[in-house]
């Protein structure tokens, strides 16, 4: 059991991780999309990562 | 939603005033072009959604530069529903060249007269009344740093929005030369009389389109042929003969000394001076700090200063972290994780623990960094930095203005791509976006604080010292080697930089510049560095079940290692096969150095030694980690009270090196134990770190801008120079040894 709710907390820790490897490969992030207003690659992020206020 | 573009000359603080309207974190500085591009925020006041945009700063609307384009082009298109002309209250004649350029926009307009505590603090005097009365605008003393006035520029700014929300374009009064007048006047008249500006005058204001008919804007003149195939000669030419003709000068220059003529005159009727001027402090200290010979080495000294003390500073804060990561946060999860598969033990202790542990051990350490970083940007002495470095590019054949954009890279490269847009020419900015990414970025910090600490002590400071200058040194050659490239061949223009007046710095903006960009890396550091991290675990885990001497990326490191030998850190595979990583960020380096050199863990230390320590409570390990936190608090004002810049010169004693604890830094030390060339080695590494391609985001940065073939080039000469370079240094450096 203990090793199920280990592998599951990792499974979600390494999906996030990964995933903001491959928008930072594609391009898509950078200094940070969500409220990194500074951010140089502002231009790149996908509209729902745009900064909102 | 209602929008609302901030206009104004650089360093004006535009950005410091969305910040404080819309609680936004926008990048500000006492320097001139922090604005490259535009930037927005978006908050809700009093229920209504109001849009800011920050443009960036410029000193006219002529479209020479990318800045002024960008301006131009978004007053002109985007028709934002208020523009805030934001000027300096202290130098009031050189801002209001571009209030007057503005009104010719024909747009809803609002004024905020900063930096009013400096105003007032110089005793001059603005007859607002009449002032405003003379622009045919509100006008509201505003301070950013202390608050004042923001609310009511804003109430006033959506008052003018609401009220001019069904006009197209305003018009303003524009105070020319009765000649300039007439001939304006008679442009008018022919186009009012062409259909072809039916829609022209549709879109942008009669004042703007004749203004710019008179002065033959290039750019204005290319969209009315592109978009309504009209030929700007046919319809002005006599006029523009007749004012060349009459004051025996272009008529661009005739405009512009027109518009110079009506603000002197508002401000010779509604402003007073004083004796005191605040450049009179600046003007003193630029005598010393930008003084021929002094200037160089006063800016060394300061580096050398500032290393000194972030790293003196950190120290302590480092090793707590690394105690609370390592025994702490490691210990109880290790003991979570306990009685799991062998390969999921190791991937949450050493592949997620370990790996971002050791990223995040260099937390102090940026945060010290950054903190001084923004305190010189605040102070204006960045600026200086960029026209002392000018003479020596000039004196090199290079584009002084170049410096500008890499003195943006000490931070972070990917702005300072984007800054190379404040170069005229392309060849300049191709030239400057090749340099730029030696310049020694933050990301490349912990990597120097893991190698220095482990193989330097205290001459850590002078080490990183010295390859902040080794970056800039081997830009400049870079650009000199290729300044005769046709496709780099810039023309020789000289630095136009505005010295910004010194300030004393406000340690609430220092403070937000230190957390947002300490946020960032932390963010990066826990997500993008994390993923990449739990990649290598895998490469290193396998196949042999965490020996990593036979893992994948040991088979990796030890086929690249041959060709690195002669660069001194090639015969460690672990150096060697850090170096690809790198490429997708620099921290990365620490982490895999984390995960992939065998740390003394604490159980197997405890079994060795002579008395076994009685298990403790998690009570008990947390009150030993404030009070940790606390004696790191105070050894770190001591170190840096009692800071001897001499000791940066003086080489360490062996005890220093070796007593380097049982994390990544003790793990990093072993590397090249009892190697005489140990540190050599290093230091060549950390040189390689330097100069090697930088992170992908900079790379997509000068993809967008200058293309993907350009990109490529970047690499391959990111890869020969570093490689060039640690090869020198290795084999110079040990004919000394």
């Amino acid at each position: 059991m203990k090793t199920v709710i280990v592998i599951g907390v990792v499974a979600v820790i390494a999906f996030f991780s990964l995933r903001s490897v491959i928008k930072m490969l594609k391009g898509e992030s950078g200094c940070g999309c969500s409220k990194d207003t500074n951010c140089a690659m502002k231009d790149h992020c996908s509209s729902k990562n745009k900064n909102k206020k | 939603m209602i929008k609302i573009a901030f206009a104004g000359n650089p360093n004006v603080g535009k950005s410091a005033l969305i910040n404080s309207m819309a609680g936004s974190k926008l990048k500000v500085g006492n320097w001139p072009g922090v604005t490259v591009e535009k930037k927005e925020a978006e908050f809700e006041f009093e229920g209504k959604k109001i849009k800011m945009i920050d443009l960036p700063g410029v000193y006219s609307l002529s479209p020479y530069t990318i800045e002024e384009k960008i301006t131009r082009d978004y007053i002109l298109n985007e028709n934002p529903d208020v523009v805030i002309n934001v000027v300096d209250s202290t130098n009031l004649e050189r801002n209001l060249y571009l209030t007057m350029l503005l009104k010719e926009l024909g747009k809803p307009m609002i004024m905020a007269l900063n930096f009013l505590d400096e105003f007032e603090n110089l005793n001059y005097k603005l007859d607002l009344k009449k002032f405003q009365a003379h622009l045919e605008m509100e006008a509201i003393h505003t301070s950013a740093v202390k608050n004042k006035g923001i609310k009511e520029l804003l109430e006033k700014a959506l008052l003018v929005a609401e009220k001019h929300r069904k006009q197209s374009h305003i018009k303003y009064e524009l105070r020319f030369d009765n000649t300039i007048e007439n001939e304006i006047q008679n442009i008018r008249c022919k186009i009012k009389e062409d259909e072809k500006f039916i829609p022209v005058l549709q879109k942008y204001a009669e004042d703007f389109v004749c203004i710019k008919l008179l002065e033959q804007d290039s750019y204005f003149a290319e969209i009315l042929e592109r978009e309504y195939g009209i030929e700007i000669d046919s319809v002005t030419k006599e006029n523009v003969d007749r004012v060349e003709k009459k004051f025996d000068e272009d008529a661009e220059t005739v405009i512009a000394e027109g518009r110079y003529g009506a603000l002197k005159g508002i401000l010779a009727q509604t402003f007073t001076t004083s004796l005191k001027s605040r450049l009179d402090f600046t003007d003193k200290v630029d005598k010393i700090l930008l003084n021929k010979y002094l200037g160089l080495p006063i800016f060394f000294f300061i580096i050398s200063g500032i290393m000194g003390v972030v790293f003196n500073g950190s120290g302590p804060f480092i090793d707590w972290v690394d105690g609370f990561i390592g025994g702490y946060i490691g210990k109880y999860v290790a003991i979570a994780v306990e009685g799991t598969p062998d390969w999921l033990y190791s991937l949450v202790t050493e592949g997620i623990i370990g790996g971002v542990g050791g990223v995040l051990v260099f937390i102090p350490l940026m945060l010290f960094l950054y903190f001084f970083l923004a305190l010189l940007e605040e102070s204006g002495y960045m600026s200086r930095v960029a026209f002392l470095m000018d003479k020596i590019m000039r004196r090199l054949g290079l584009n002084g203005k170049a410096f500008v954009p890499m003195v943006l890279g000490f931070g972070c490269t990917v702005p300072a791509i984007y800054a190379t847009r404040t170069l005229e020419d392309e060849p300049s900015r191709r030239l400057t976006a090749l340099m730029a990414p030696f310049m020694s970025c933050g990301a490349r910090l912990p990597v120097y604080g893991l190698f220095t600490a482990a193989f330097f002590g205290a001459r850590a400071g002078m080490i990183v010292m010295s390859l902040y200058v080794m970056g800039i040194i081997v830009a400049v050659l870079t650009g000199m080697f290729f300044k005769n490239n046709p496709r780099f061949k810039a023309e020789d223009k000289a630095l136009l930089l505005e010295l910004p007046p010194y300030r004393v710095p406000s340690f609430k903006m220092i403070w937000s510049s230190t957390m947002t960009r300490t946020g960032s890396y932390l963010k990066k550091a826990t997500t993008v560095i994390l993923g990449i991290l739990i990649l290598l675990w895998g490469l290193i885990y396998f196949p042999n079940n965490g020996d990593a001497s036979n893992s994948y990326m040991a088979k990796f490191g030890k086929v690249i290692a041959p060709i690195m030998k002669p660069t001194g850190f090639g015969n460690r595979w672990e150096a060697v096969a850090a170096i690809a990583p790198s490429i997708a960020a620099k921290e990365v380096v620490v982490g895999f150095m984390a995960q992939v050199l065998p740390q003394e863990n604490e159980a197997s230390s405890v079994s060795e030694g002579e008395d076994q320590e009685a298990p403790t409570t998690f009570a008990e390990d947390t009150m030993e980690q404030l009070k940790g936190f606390a004696v790191a608090s105070k050894e770190s004002v001591i170190s840096m009270v009692s800071f001897d810049i001499a000791s940066l010169f003086t080489p360490p004693s062996a005890d220093e090196v070796e007593d380097e604890g049982a994390g990544v830094v003790g793990a990093t030390a072993k590397l090249w134990e009892g190697d005489p060339l140990g540190p050599l080695r290093a230091y060549s590494f950390m040189v390689f770190i330097l100069l090697v391609v930088p992170c992908v985001v900079t790379l997509a940065a000068i993809k967008q801008e200058f293309g993907q073939k350009f990109m490529w080039f970047t690499v391959m000469v990111m890869l020969i120079v570093p490689y060039i370079a640690s090869t020198l240094i290795f084999q110079i450096g040990r004919l000394f040894i």
